[in-house]
Order: structure tokens, then sequence, then C-alpha cells
């Protein structure tokens, strides 16, 4: 062996993270979602169920990191989701409430609400300290929609619970990004029916991590993405390949107080190309209106698979 | 299974490798431990930064998982794992279009203060160059192997290494040695 060999050998096995029982765990469930995936394909069909509404619930679990602001903007800026004032019921404790996947969020068109149930796992990856977890569930009854911000409430929408959204059949994709134990938030990303865009809607979530903040970035695209990128203002870069039209990005370490933009999420094609690219902007701490929630019986997710990144 | 249980922060390691998630993939638990701090290392060293070097790292032993019965009957599974590696993040050189300033191996280097010249050596070499050093001179993989994860020729490989070879001893402040 020469001189630089054995430098380069050295240098390889100096510096490198630890290998973790978790990291094992990850790549063992990256292996059981691809053969899933794979499964899936192979019995076409599986994907019959037309969702015509499709609500992605963003779950943090984070040190510190309790709902605040309350608003989510599609990258078009066509639909802003506005929760209820807090007379209106919704806020930081229902965001507490149906943060948790086991939880029950369940609404019909008439405001009944029942349990929500597991689909299937979507994906989870682990980015730095930060561990996203994605489950797609079904929501019997429906699921809160945003409307269109300044047109008129559908009739559905009770009077004085809010203006601007109802509740309809619904899917909804509970994902959570755990860097902590200690406290949840929720976050909704709406999704734009029939939309051609390549980036459908973009939103993001904040959460203090024992080293700082971390950014979770969750991005619904159309069936012609497959892979989504994101640069984060930091400097920092993620990117995954699309899960059923999902992904969620993650800058593990944000810069702490930026107020602008976080950064710039693009949608990439096939062939490499960028399809599309869309601003995000800060939407932590999306509370499920009071109206569509309610407390159900526990549903314990099945395990869930990992991503591939 | 031994060398599981011993290796520090895997405590229960073993207890993944003996349940139904590991148990038909006998020594891959232990390939994972000895290999995976190494491959983001040299994914990094390559000019991924960390968070994706990681998911790099964890999709190539995902992979490697998957055709486990082969690769463990092969002559080099680290090599096999390494090469995927390599593949994956060339790819995402390729495919990422927000990439245009790949950050450079001395986003790591204060981790390694002792490994500064050899770094600096690296650091000055074209992506390729370092990816193909990386691979033969730290790995230890052939350069046919190298030039199929990297998707160029093999006489290329072998070029470059040679190249490489000379930057890295003037790095070290040792002669360039015969060829250079």
């Amino acid at each position: 062996m020469t001189l630089e060999e054995d430098r380069l050998a050295q240098l390889l096995g100096s510096g490198g993270p630890e290998a973790t029982a978790d990291g094992l765990r990850a790549v063992v469930a990256r292996r059981a979602a691809k053969r899933q995936r794979r499964q899936r394909a192979a019995g076409a069909g599986a994907g019959a169920l037309v969702v015509l509404v499709v609500v992605a619930g963003v779950v943090v679990l984070g040190r510190g990191a309790p709902p605040t602001e309350q608003s989510a903007t599609a990258p078009n800026g066509a639909l802003v989701w506005r929760p209820p004032t807090p007379s209106g019921g919704a806020g930081a404790a229902n965001a507490a409430r149906s943060a948790a996947p086991s939880a029950a969020i369940a609404c019909t068109e008439a405001k009944k609400c029942t349990a929500f149930v597991p689909v299937r796992p979507l994906f989870s990856r682990s980015v730095g300290a930060v561990e996203v977890v994605a489950t797609l569930i079904a929501v019997p009854g429906g699921a809160p929609v945003p409307t269109p911000e300044g047109t008129a409430a559908p009739e559905n929408t009770a009077a004085g619970e809010s203006p601007n959204f109802t509740c309809a059949t619904a899917a909804e994709l509970s994902v959570a990004a755990s860097s902590g134990p200690t406290s949840r938030t929720t976050l909704v990303l709406p999704s734009v029916v029939g939309s051609t865009a390549a980036i459908e809607a973009v939103a993001s979530v904040t959460v203090a991590t024992p080293t700082g903040n971390a950014i979770a970035v969750a991005v619904r695209t159309s069936p012609a993405v497959a892979r989504t990128a994101a640069r984060f203002s930091d400097g920092r870069r993620d990117e995954m390949t699309t899960v059923d039209g999902w992904s969620v990005l993650v800058d593990p370490a944000a810069t702490p107080g930026a107020t602008a933009g976080l950064g710039t999420v693009a949608a990439v094609g096939p062939g490499g190309e960028t399809l599309a690219t869309a601003p995000i902007l800060r939407s932590p701490g999306i509370a499920l209106p009071q109206f569509c929630v309610r407390e159900g019986p526990v549903v314990t997710p099945a395990p869930t698979p990992r991503a591939t990144g | 299974m031994s060398i599981v249980a011993a290796a520090p922060g895997c405590r229960d390691t073993q207890a993944i490798e003996e349940g139904s998630e590991l148990a038909d993939a006998p020594g891959f638990a232990a390939l994972y431990l000895t290999h995976y701090p190494r491959l983001v290392r040299a994914l990094e060293l390559a000019g991924l930064d960390g968070p994706r070097a990681e998911d790099v790292a964890q999709e190539a032993f995902a992979r490697t998982l998957g055709h486990w019965r082969r690769v463990r009957n092969g002559t080099n599974p680290p090599g096999y794992v390494f090469r995927t590696g390599f593949r994956l993040a060339r790819r995402r050189f390729e495919d990422l279009a927000l990439d245009e300033d790949l950050p450079g191996p001395t986003d790591v280097a204060s981790d390694a203060a002792l490994h500064v010249d050899l770094e600096r050596g690296l650091a000055a070499m074209p992506p390729r160059r370092r990816a193909c050093a990386l691979l033969c001179l730290g790995v230890g993989i052939s350069p046919k192997e190298a030039a199929r994860a990297l998707g160029i020729a093999e006489g290329t490989v072998r070029k470059q290494l040679e190249i490489a070879r000379a930057s890295l001893r003037i790095a070290l402040g040792e002669p360039p040695g015969p060829g250079a």
C-alpha cells in the first residue's frame, strides 16, 4: 500500500457518523418500502380509489415548538388556508390533539366526525437528527378543504365556523418529523384537484431540535415529477424521490430567526430537468378546524417503510 | 453476531439482526457497522453535504440489502456498497438542477484536523478525479469497477488516478513519484 492509499484509508476511517441501530433500522425499512412499492405496482388497481381532495398533515414532534401561526399557502397563491379564529375553536390545542398519528380525525359533510384509518405507510426517512414518517390515511367522511381566498364559503360550511373551508371526502398524508419527544404541531397542505402544475402545494414547519432548528417541507407534486429538491436559505440542500406525489424535504439545522423565504423547492423530472420551482414559505402550526376534528379511537399505524431519499 | 453486539452505540443492533428483519441477511449488520461511516465520509469528501451523504449511504445499503444473498457470496461486499453509493451520488449530481455550487470537501475539514493536507489535496481536484481517488485509492476497488460506478471509461479512471496519486503525494510533502 502506498503512502497516499494508506492516508486516504485513514481519512475515510475518521470523522464519519456513527453507525447506529436506528440507522440500520432505517436501511431495513427502506428496503421494505421498496419491496412494498414493487408489490403495489404489480397488483395494479390498488390506486383505483379516486381521491377528490388531498390534504397533507405534517405532524412534527420536536422540542419546544408549539404551533403559533395559522397559515399555509399554495405555491401559486391560489389557495390559502385560514383556520377559524380562536373563538371558532381551532388553534394550538387542536393541533396537538389532531397531530398524533394514532389520533382520529374524520368529518362528514354533515360535520359528523369519525376516526380516520391509516391506509398504508408511505415512507419515512431520516435527515440528520430529524426523522420523518409519512403515512397515507383515509378520512372516511371528509377532511377540511380550503377554498380560494375571497370566494364564498361552500354551502356545507356551518355558519360561524369558518368562512374559508369546508369538509369533504379526502385522503390525508400524515407526516411525522421527530427530533425530540416533547411537543408536536400540525401542518395542513392543501392539494389542488386536477391541477396541471408540477408543484401543487408546498408547506413548511419549523421545529426546535437539541442543536437548533429544523425545517420540514411537505411537497405535493404531479405524477410527472420524479424527484423534488430543496435549497434552503442557509445553503443546505435536500432531495428525495417522490412517493405517490408526496415528498418531505428537511433542513436539519436551519438558521434560526430567518424571516424571509426559507429557500426554494424544485420539481425534477425523470430526465433530470427542472419542471418547476416554488419558494418555501414559513407556514407552521396549522390547526385542523374544530368542526372537522374530534377525538376518536386510537388507531395504531402499521410499520412504516423508508423512502428512497 | 459478536461484532454487532460489541459495536459501540449499537446495543440493540443485535436484536435487529436476530429479528425477522435481518434474519435472512447474516453479516449485513456487521457490514453496515463497519462501512456506513466510511461511505458517508467518502461521499462527503466527494462533494456531498452531510445530510445528502447520509441519505445516499442509506440508500446504497438498502439496495445492497436487496441483493444481499448475491453480494455476500461475491468477492467484495464492501466494494459493492461503495460502488452503489457513488453511482447514486453521480446520479444526484446530474439530476439536481440546483447543484451549480456543490460544497467541496472543505466543509468537513474541521472534523479531521490531522488530515488537512490530504483534504486540501482532494479539494483541489476536479470532482471526477476526487471520486476516482477515493474509490480506488481510499476504498481499494478496481479501476474497472470504479469506471462502472462513475459512468466513465476505465482508461479515464486510470489516467485520473495517475494524476491524483501525484497530487496527493505533493500534498503530503512527498515527491510525486515515478510517472508523474
